[in-house]
């Protein structure tokens, strides 16, 4: 049977952060990053069916709430997305730490959404 | 006025009068019935012919014309008129049965060839359902199959979209299904390559010339396949598959 990507977005988004994993091993910070980043971003679109023209993370995230995914949720993926946005401009903050952090709560983000989508509020 | 105006009045009025007086079909088809009750079979079958000549095509017609002709002990006539009736609505049971007693009538016995298995199913199904219901499950499952996609393609739900994807998959293939169906029946309805032996008894030949070797004899009332014509000759083809050149008029199409 074949898929939409909207169904195979959350697998396709862990094989990407997979990917980051053996990245940031190997210490390709600049890749890793990227990684990151478009794992976040396809997901969404995938998701959320944007083509990627019209793609707006402000839209993106009005959409995921009206979907009934948790606030906090949506905090932690702003968060990460943040992140990666900002140690691309500002490199010195960039610790490994933080970059472990980053993988899990991108992780913990969309394995989120993946449960919460599209579902009926539990309240 | 004018002799002219005159004229087109008188005309207009014989034409009226003329229209009123006239039988309607429904008329003519009770006379045909009265008389074969009262068992003139050959005065009904000329009130029927008069119907059918006006170029109505009605099942119920050529049944009745059809069980005059069997009292009138026409067999040919009678298998022609029911095998007719059977075209115009198919699967009647009051039609399949006379055309099965009539059959029992005519002097061959021939052992239809086996079928490919696959054209037997289609045929049995297809006999099974009418032509209608065949219809409108086609039109549903095409339509199915369009809300189906635009579901898959329109919904972020993913309990939706499983859903709506077997739906979209068991609706192409009923769709096939039914296509194929559709196609077979409309083939059958309207090939009009049937036809019946008219004649009492039939040399048929190998070949388009009356001096040519004899390839078998048939009887009145066997069904044929006409597959070829070459001036007043017609190539048949029987259900156990022999292949001969009788005359044209020895037989009428369906």
């Amino acid at each position: 049977m074949p898929r939409l990507l909207f169904e195979t977005a959350g697998r396709e988004a862990s094989r990407r952060l997979k990917k980051a994993r053996a990245m940031l091993e190997q210490g390709e910070s600049e890749n890793y990053y990227a990684e990151v980043l478009k794992a976040l971003t396809e997901y969404l679109e995938h998701k959320l069916r944007t083509p990627k023209a019209t793609f707006v993370l402000e839209d993106a995230l009005i959409q995921l709430r009206n979907r009934n995914v948790s606030n906090e949720v949506i905090q932690l993926l702003k968060s990460c997305l943040e992140q990666v946005e900002f140690i691309r401009y500002a490199p010195a903050s960039d610790t490994t730490e933080k970059r472990k952090e980053l993988l899990d709560n991108a992780a913990k983000a969309i394995d989120g959404i993946e449960r919460m989508f599209g579902k009926r509020s539990a309240a | 006025m004018s002799r002219f105006q005159w004229l087109m009045i008188t005309a207009c009025l014989l034409f009226i009068l003329q229209n009123s007086f006239a039988q309607t079909p429904d008329d003519v088809f009770t006379r045909g019935n009265e008389l074969y009750r009262a068992g003139k079979y050959q005065e009904a079958i000329r009130e029927y012919d008069r119907i059918l000549k006006q170029g109505i095509a009605s099942a119920e017609v050529y049944f009745n014309l059809g069980n005059a002709h069997y009292r009138n002990e026409q067999l040919a006539q009678a298998i022609l008129a029911y095998e007719r009736a059977s075209q115009l609505r198919p699967n009647d049971p009051d039609i399949e049965h006379n055309l099965k007693l009539v059959y029992l009538k005519t002097i061959d016995r021939l052992e239809p060839l086996p079928e490919m298995f696959l054209i037997q199913w289609i045929r049995t199904i297809g006999s099974l359902v009418s032509t209608d219901t065949v219809r409108m499950s086609f039109f549903i499952s095409w339509i199915l199959l369009f809300v189906s996609l635009a579901l898959m393609y329109l919904v972020l739900r993913s309990e939706i979209i499983r859903i709506a994807r077997f739906v979209f998959f068991a609706s192409l293939i009923s769709v096939v299904i039914w296509a194929v169906m559709m196609g077979f029946q409309t083939f059958q309805e309207t090939s009009h390559d049937k036809a019946i032996i008219t004649s009492h008894t039939v040399t048929a030949k190998s070949s388009p010339d009356l001096k040519s070797v004899d390839a078998f004899v048939i009887h009145e009332g066997v069904k044929v396949r006409v597959t070829d014509a070459v001036g007043d000759w017609v190539k048949i083809t029987l259900v156990d598959g022999k292949v001969g050149w009788i005359l044209i008029e020895q037989c009428e199409r369906i």
